[in-house]
């Protein structure tokens, strides 16, 4: 039983590990002197788009949420255009492989100044449970919109993921607020990207494992 | 006194929070004068180069070339509108910072 547990704990973490390669492989991880948009300068960048626009990347990144999600009564997924699309369309698509059908939608930013037109399109309702998506974490600043925009529909944010978190108070921020959140590449300001905390295993995976 | 904020935000560096702020600054002062067009053209353009830059890797050195190309035609509007010169002087004026805009190589 032991052995199957940390098989499966193996197959998660070469998962994880392959996500790290891809995005110094894809051109996502980017090293150099950056302007952010914010006014910050960084010695590096993460161009989330390489990796969830990549055939591998985007699969993979599907299979990790999906697995994160997994044990988690969630009604659909979604997250703030542009950086958002690509990772739902992912989860959607291998929830679909792996016979757990998600539905997802997208949250679009509120149009400078105006703010009138539809912002959530997509398969969503309003009061329903939903985990909220996005390819990086800096201040916390698309997460959040993200977050209130559902929640102004009565919505319940069962989970926060993101793919790179910068660790630059954007995670401690939603932790504090008791959002039950996490990242699979750590990115702090030094620029040494790192895997993430190893995802419990739980849920059907747990279940399968241990049977 | 708005003129006044404009100025200092085209001091800063360009960035992308810094040049929304700024279309918003510009936007709220084309609303609010007889002769909006210099402040709706002002508007787009830095809206246009925020979302431009909006996540995408922007360089140091690309931010800092787009500033030196677009500041000082940027400040030479902005003087003569703040001493009320004459609308043709305001039109070539309003040429040269498109002409400048232009001169920005976008990815």
């Amino acid at each position: 039983m032991v052995t199957s547990y940390s098989l499966e704990l193996e197959v998660i973490t070469e998962r994880t590990k392959r996500i790290l390669e891809l995005a110094h492989e894809t051109g996502a991880l980017l090293y150099g002197d950056y302007t952010l948009s914010s006014g910050k300068k960084s010695d590096h960048y993460y161009d989330g788009k390489q990796m969830t626009l990549h055939p591998e990347g985007a699969y993979l990144i599907g299979e990790e949420i999906l697995d994160r999600l997994s044990g988690i009564d969630v009604d659909a997924i979604g997250g703030l255009a542009i950086s958002a699309v690509p990772i739902v369309t992912a989860v959607t698509l291998v929830s679909r492989l792996k016979g757990k059908p998600t539905p997802s939608f997208i949250v679009r930013e509120e149009p400078k100044a105006h703010g009138t037109r539809k912002r959530i399109e997509g398969h969503f309702r309003k009061n329903s449970k939903v985990a909220i998506v996005d390819d990086v974490i800096t201040t916390g600043g698309s997460v959040n919109k993200a977050i209130e925009a559902v929640k102004a529909e009565g919505c319940e944010i069962v989970k926060v993921i993101v793919i790179v978190d910068r660790k630059e108070g954007g995670s401690e921020q939603l932790r504090q607020e008791g959002y039950d959140f996490e990242a699979i590449i750590n990115l702090p300001p030094s620029g040494e990207a790192s895997i993430s905390e190893a995802p419990d295993i739980k849920g059907e995976t747990k279940e399968r494992v241990l049977r | 006194m708005r003129l006044q904020i404009l100025r200092e935000k085209l001091k800063k560096e360009f960035y992308v929070d810094n040049l929304y702020e700024i279309a918003y600054l510009c936007r709220s002062l084309a609303l609010d004068t007889g002769s909006p067009a210099p402040f709706f053209l002002l508007e787009h353009i830095f809206e246009d180069m925020a979302r431009r830059w909006e996540d995408v890797p922007l360089t140091v050195e690309e931010a800092q070339s787009a500033k030196s190309k677009m500041i000082e035609p940027l400040e030479d509007l902005i003087e003569r509108i703040d001493a009320n010169a004459s609308s043709e002087e305001i039109f070539n004026l309003l040429n040269q910072v498109v002409s400048a805009y232009y001169l920005i190589s976008f990815k």
